[in-house]
């Protein structure tokens, strides 16, 4: 409990406040515009790193890491166009409530589900990060195997209509990922002998391409869309508030999301987008309307949302507690340890303790200042969204080629966008999912680097997998969730 | 698996459905036979580089025969649809001469970034697409097409400090 | 009709581009590229030495990250730039010595002309900490005895040491490849495999839930001098990795020795020194020409163990 002290008192430094509000400022308004993203406030902040004292540098970075997955949503819910691949599963039911003149309730359930979310897994960080550390450790390459496997089976629950399709465009991703060096010999595969491919195809410019790029033409392809306000006016005033039917709704997902989120999240490599799909899931099963989903659930969203916020906060658990990064924005934040001559690790709670606890508290109060800015800022963002949509459109498909190029300074990027967005433009012509492309493509890695050292461990021992007592206690949830599922669809029919 | 829409006339058996359905079959094995082989070595690491490609690969191939079979099932009976749209977005009609327009657009807007350069690029992208989509006013098209592209790049390199090694050559299209 | 709106966006271009003039080296910023993402530890060390060297080059220099390909987008990027000065890369061994043999790269070594090398990895051998392993004979025994030992590695120059060690004492030891140093560290940690590589800015190391039993560089740990080398262990096997920043063939001989002083002046300040340190690196410094004979030294041998280990491209 003196940790929640030690942790407010930081705040009560005005400079450290003053960069909070700054890092979730810019992280909210960047990840907002299609093309820029959470990583990349968070690399501009980097060289502000070296003049600023670590405790303000380090909240700014995760207020602007914070913000950004937030932004992310706002493009999701507004654009169809998600800012950050976390948002891939607000986005369905995001965008359908806008265009039923509801996105200022869609973006604020989104609000208040991420605050929530995010401050649990806080809470939980703050309350036994270190404890909480060594169970990333039971963790090896047989039981991120499971784990990849099992959350193949998410597919199902983006796959709208057609679960066939789903999984040919989840496959697809999978396959997308095999391009670049092999995990194991580091030789290329699929490269054509090309330099450019050996970093693989990158996970933003993807993005970039098969949904903002793509919408945008599918968009504006429509007869009767130019003309008119890019997103129709609210109908009733309860379409731009939180209701309390509202609220009664949203508690169920926004539990099961903050703690599937944060158990996520503490298990480095995962990261935030498989903390939405889960939290979307579960939103799902929880449901009882699960017609809803896909068509503008505000359960779906709050589930997402509060899922892939709370990764964030629950990634510091095992950087904090081991030294061990959740994922690639945990990497820069290491590097803002490393140049204050701090070790995140178990040593840094009894060498630096204070560094800890105003990590704390700027966490904490991040979340308070996410709120206050999201409910200033999203009126004007709405108001955008006013603007005719061949006015608006255009612009964003600008905005996302630069996005694309801005990923890695290369353009290498950005024809990978262009070409994603020709996929993508495709795909909607047939009617298939673009979402869980991401789901493959993400999964891919996780699932082929362990499985193949779990081969090496083992000496090509089949049986390990079913041979790991957290393995198998995943199956077992896995065939549950597959099980429920079939049988609630079957039960549907009747 | 799939609840009947409202009937409409009977859907041709050559439908988009059917076609993207054969197409990706054809490609998966294209992949396998033809790509493969060439593309992914095999090596004294633990010699398994090509083992979960071809599992992927046959999965697909496997799942587009089952999207074939129901899809010509589907054009078969009259009235039903697998694109089924019943409570999904309603997806507007889509106008071909804008579709074309929009789609040639962008394939050149893709090719000119890297000769001319993402400004003049971005420009160009906005007044055509403005003009096509039944934007006059001039100076919308002007602010949106000129205006934001460069400010948006004064922001990026002077405010924000960020450098970007082709930035230049990006801009000016010289990569 | 276009025209005037044509040299006005070029004037307005102008107004942004910089303008290069070209009277006193260095005139504008410079730009240095690194090859590993931004927060990593080559990166933080390499901005920390930017940071220094600054003061004595009189100009900013912009660190970008230019990430891919095991570290060899950089170099690339860096061959193709203008050799006028103003753009200088990180050249750290691994993708010039290593990269060549596996991969095709888009460059050769002779593309580039050394300003210093200036930091070295550190590597070791780790064992959790109630492991029975005392020292790394004990290791070599177990696995000779009929012990699968498995060895978590990250990089190409790990596989070759362990591969080199394979060869010297016939112990069969299974490397296991993981994409980062903290993978690996899960890995050990977790009972998943019997050693790993690690170096001094390991958390875990430091709180000591991974010990120590060989130093795996030419030299032992200043933080851990208690724990011998393999070479002192009597295992004739190191590994020697470097940092280094390289400025595109064809530089001008002048510029090149402004740059080369200047970073060379940094790399050999205390604080520098000091910072690098606390990243868990060595920090020592090697003027150009001797990181050009050390880069093809490496070359060299690197090849004949890639293609011993079958991991040579085809």
């Amino acid at each position: 409990m003196e940790a929640f002290g030690l942790a407010f008192q930081a705040l009560l430094d005005i400079q450290n406040i003053l960069y909070l509000c700054i890092g979730v400022g810019a992280g909210i308004v960047l990840g907002a515009i299609p093309g820029l993203s959470a990583s990349m406030a968070i690399a501009i902040i980097i060289p502000f790193t070296f003049v600023l004292p670590p405790v303000a540098s380090l909240i700014m970075m995760m207020g602007a890491y914070k913000g950004g997955i937030y932004g992310g949503s706002i493009a999701a819910i507004l654009l169809n166009a998600p800012g950050t691949a976390a948002a891939v599963a607000t986005v369905k039911d995001g965008h359908a409530l806008a265009r039923q003149g509801r996105g200022l309730k869609a973006l604020k359930v989104s609000l208040f589900a991420s605050a929530i979310g995010d401050t649990f897994s806080d809470i939980v960080l703050i309350l036994s990060a270190a404890q909480l550390a060594r169970i990333a450790l039971e963790f090896g390459p047989i039981e991120f195997t499971v784990i990849a496997v099992a959350s193949l089976t998410l597919v199902a629950s983006l796959s709208g209509k057609s679960l066939v399709k789903g999984l040919i465009g989840a496959a697809f991703g999978i396959l997308v990922a095999f391009i670049g060096l092999d995990p194991i010999s580091g030789l290329p595969r699929l490269t054509f002998g090309n330099a450019d491919f050996y970093g693989g195809i990158g996970l933003v410019p993807m993005l970039i391409g098969l949904l903002p790029m793509a919408e945008v033409l599918i968009r504006l392809e429509q007869t009767q869309e130019a003309k008119g306000a890019f997103l129709p006016k609210p109908r009733a005033p309860s379409d731009s508030k939180v209701t309390l039917s509202d609220w009664q709704r949203m508690t169920k997902p926004i539990a099961a999301g903050s703690i599937v989120g944060t158990i996520v999240g503490i298990i480095p490599g995962m990261g935030p987008t498989i903390g939405a799909v889960v939290g979307y899931d579960n939103a799902k099963k929880l449901s009882k309307n699960r017609e809803e989903f896909g068509k503008g659930s505000v359960e779906g969203i709050a589930g997402a949302e509060s899922g892939n916020n709370a990764v964030s906060g629950a990634n510091l658990i095992p950087l904090l507690g081991l030294g061990i990064p959740g994922d690639s924005e945990a990497v820069i934040l290491i590097g803002a340890f490393l140049i204050h001559g701090l070790t995140p690790g178990p040593m840094i709670f009894r060498e630096n303790p204070e560094v800890v606890y105003g990590l704390y508290g700027g966490l904490l109060a991040a979340n308070l200042l996410l709120i206050v800015f999201a409910l200033i800022l999203l009126p004007q963002f709405v108001k955008l969204s006013r603007i005719r949509t061949a006015r608006i459109l255009p612009v964003v498909m600008i905005l996302a080629t630069m996005g694309a190029y801005n990923y890695q300074q290369s353009f290498f990027d950005v024809v990978v966008a262009f070409v994603f967005c020709g996929v993508g433009y495709l795909m909607h012509k047939i009617e298939a999912p673009r979402a869980t492309i991401m789901i493959g493509f993400i999964l891919a890695p996780i699932l082929e680097n362990n499985f193949r050292r779990s081969m090496l461990i083992t000496d090509n021992d089949w049986t390990a997998f079913i041979s790991s007592p957290i393995g198998n206690f995943l199956w077992l949830l896995a065939i549950a969730s597959v099980a429920y599922s079939v049988i609630v669809h079957t039960r549907k029919r009747r | 698996m799939v609840e009947p829409a409202v009937p409409t006339q009977r859907t041709s058996l050559l439908n988009p459905d059917v076609l993207s359905a054969i197409a990706v079959l054809g490609g998966t094995l294209a992949l396998l036979l033809l790509v493969f082989p060439s593309q992914i070595p095999v090596s004294g690491g633990d010699g398994l580089e090509a083992l979960l490609p071809t599992m992927v690969c046959l999965f697909i191939a496997f799942l587009s025969v089952i999207w074939l079979a129901s899809s010509i099932r589907a054009a078969m009976k009259a009235g039903y649809s697998d694109a089924c749209k019943t409570g999904e977005l309603k997806v507007g009609a889509v106008d071909p001469w804008r579709q074309k327009r929009l789609l040639v657009t962008t394939a050149c807007y893709a090719v000119m970034v890297s000769f001319v350069g993402y400004v003049i690029a971005s420009a160009i992208l906005i007044t055509t697409f403005s003009w096509i989509l039944g934007e006059r006013s001039k100076r919308a098209i002007f602010v949106l097409a000129i205006v934001f592209p460069l400010a948006l790049n004064a922001f990026l390199a002077r405010v924000l400090n960020i450098r970007f090694t082709d930035i230049d050559n990006f801009l000016a299209g010289l990569s | 009709m276009l025209y005037p709106l044509r040299s006005a966006l070029f004037a307005a271009m102008t107004l942004i581009a910089s303008p290069a003039s070209a009277e006193e080296f260095p005139a504008k910023e410079v730009s240095l590229i690194v090859n590993y993402g931004a927060g990593g530890t080559t990166d933080t060390a390499t901005r920390i030495l930017a940071n220094k060297a600054e003061e004595f080059l009189g100009q900013p220099i912009a660190v970008l990250n230019k990430a891919g390909g095991a570290g060899t987008a950089g170099p690339s990027q860096l061959a193709r730039s203008d050799p006028d000065g103003y753009t200088v890369g990180v050249t750290s061994l691994s993708p010039l010595t290593v990269a060549p043999h596996t991969l095709d790269v888009p460059f050769e070594t002779s593309d580039f002309q050394f300003l210093l090398g200036y930091f070295r990895y550190v590597y070791g051998i780790g064992v959790v900490k109630d492991s029975p392993f005392k020292d790394f004979k004990d290791v070599v025994d177990s696995a000779k005895s009929g012990n699968r030992i498995t060895w978590a590695v990250a990089s190409t120059d790990e596989r070759i040491l362990v591969a080199t060690l394979n060869n010297l004492t016939g112990a069969g030891f299974v490397p296991i490849p993981f994409n980062s140093g903290s993978e690996r560290e899960v890995a050990l940690l977790g009972g998943n495999v019997a050693l790993t590589f690690t170096g001094p800015a390991s958390a875990n190391l430091r709180s000591g839930d991974i010990r120590l039993i060989a130093a795996a560089g030419p030299a032992r740990w200043a933080s851990v001098p208690e724990v011998p080398t393999l070479i002192e262990q009597g295992f004739d096997a190191s590994i020697e990795s470097w940092a280094g920043l390289a400025a595109p063939v064809g530089t001008p001989k002048d510029v090149h020795a402004v740059l080369e002083t200047a970073f060379l002046r940094a790399a050999s300040h205390p604080d520098v020194v000091k910072q690098i340190r606390g990243l868990g690196l060595d920090s020592a410094a090697m003027t150009g020409t001797e990181y050009a004979a050390f880069v093809d030294k490496r070359f060299q041998e690197n090849k004949r163990w890639i293609e011993e280990l079958g991991l040579a491209k085809k």
